[in-house]
């Protein structure tokens, strides 16, 4: 049986692009996500106001709740199940007929 | 007066390649051969052999080949004539956790349980699957469980890693999934990041 956990990691945003490694729908998203806010972010340091501090304070601070939730998981598979009365002996060892 | 005499010409068209007829078919008998061969021979038929194999075993092949449904009616000829049957309501158990019949699955790993107590792979499978469905907390007993009967089973320090982490209990987590890498030769890489995720996240978490 093939089945996943979601780990869901709280973790700081930068660390996040290199943490998550899956090649899942949800990675594309996360790093559209990331550089979208990116750019807000760098748009609003330039207009060097009172209103983008905040704004950009306030972004921040979404994104340190929504990102662990979002895309910090890491993707990891269960072991398998193990069935029963399975005889582990090797091919290998085997003697030839 | 000489008379000339026309050389004949030859067809053209007869010289250079030739094609093969289709030749007269013959028939042996004229030679006073008797033909064995005339009737087409019926289409070969592939004939499972399994002189040697109990009911379980038969069905463990036919599981391990995928033959779900043909495994699973001798797994339960299995139980009915009490040959390996603990083992044999622990691999239908799994069988039906494939198809995501989670009930099924736990009433056979329970079934299991109820003729070997002790059976680990029930256990483990059993916290697989109470995993599956969100119950972490039968889920880690199951595993412990498995630990106590069978220590050196490394998939079940894994999976109850994992489960310990879901839980937030990222020491404890951290713990078993070193001892997990302590009993395997390869997997070191992914482990070690894992642990490493959590290493962070709890640092970040104070």
């Amino acid at each position: 049986m093939e089945s996943t956990i979601d780990l869901i990691l709280k973790g700081h945003f930068h660390t996040i692009k290199e943490d998550v490694e899956a090649t899942t729908g949800r990675n594309e998203s996360l790093k559209m996500l990331c550089a979208s806010v990116e750019e807000a972010i760098n748009y609003l340091k330039k207009q060097n106001d009172k209103e983008s501090k905040a704004l950009i304070n306030k972004l921040s601070a979404t994104l340190h709740e929504i990102i662990p939730a979002y895309g910090n998981a890491i993707e990891m598979k269960k072991k398998p199940m193990k069935k029963a009365g399975k005889k582990n002996v090797d091919q290998s060892q085997k003697k030839a007929m | 007066m000489t008379k000339v005499v026309k050389f004949p010409l030859t067809n053209n068209s007869r010289l250079g390649y030739k094609r093969v007829k289709k030749r007269k078919k013959v028939d042996l008998e004229d030679y006073g051969q008797l033909n064995l061969f005339k009737t087409q021979p019926a289409e070969a038929k592939v004939v499972q052999m399994r002189s040697h194999e109990s009911d379980f075993e038969y069905a463990l092949t036919l599981d391990e080949r995928g033959e779900n449904d043909k495994a699973r009616e001798f797994y339960l000829k299995a139980v009915k004539t009490n040959d390996s049957a603990a083992d044999a309501y622990c691999n239908l158990g799994i069988i039906e956790s494939v198809d995501h019949n989670f009930s099924k699955a736990i009433d056979y790993f329970t079934k299991s349980l109820k003729l070997d107590p002790r059976h680990y792979e029930a256990h483990y499978n059993l916290a697989n699957v109470y995993s599956e469905v969100g119950n972490r907390g039968l889920a880690k007993i199951h595993y412990e469980l498995v630990l106590e009967i069978e220590p050196e089973f490394a998939s079940a320090y894994y999976n109850l890693g994992l489960v310990l982490a879901l839980e937030n209990e990222f020491q404890e987590a951290i713990r078993i999934l070193k001892q997990y890498k302590l009993l395997i030769d390869d997997d070191h890489e992914q482990v070690n990041r894992l642990i490493h995720s959590l290493q962070k996240t709890m640092s970040s978490h104070g």
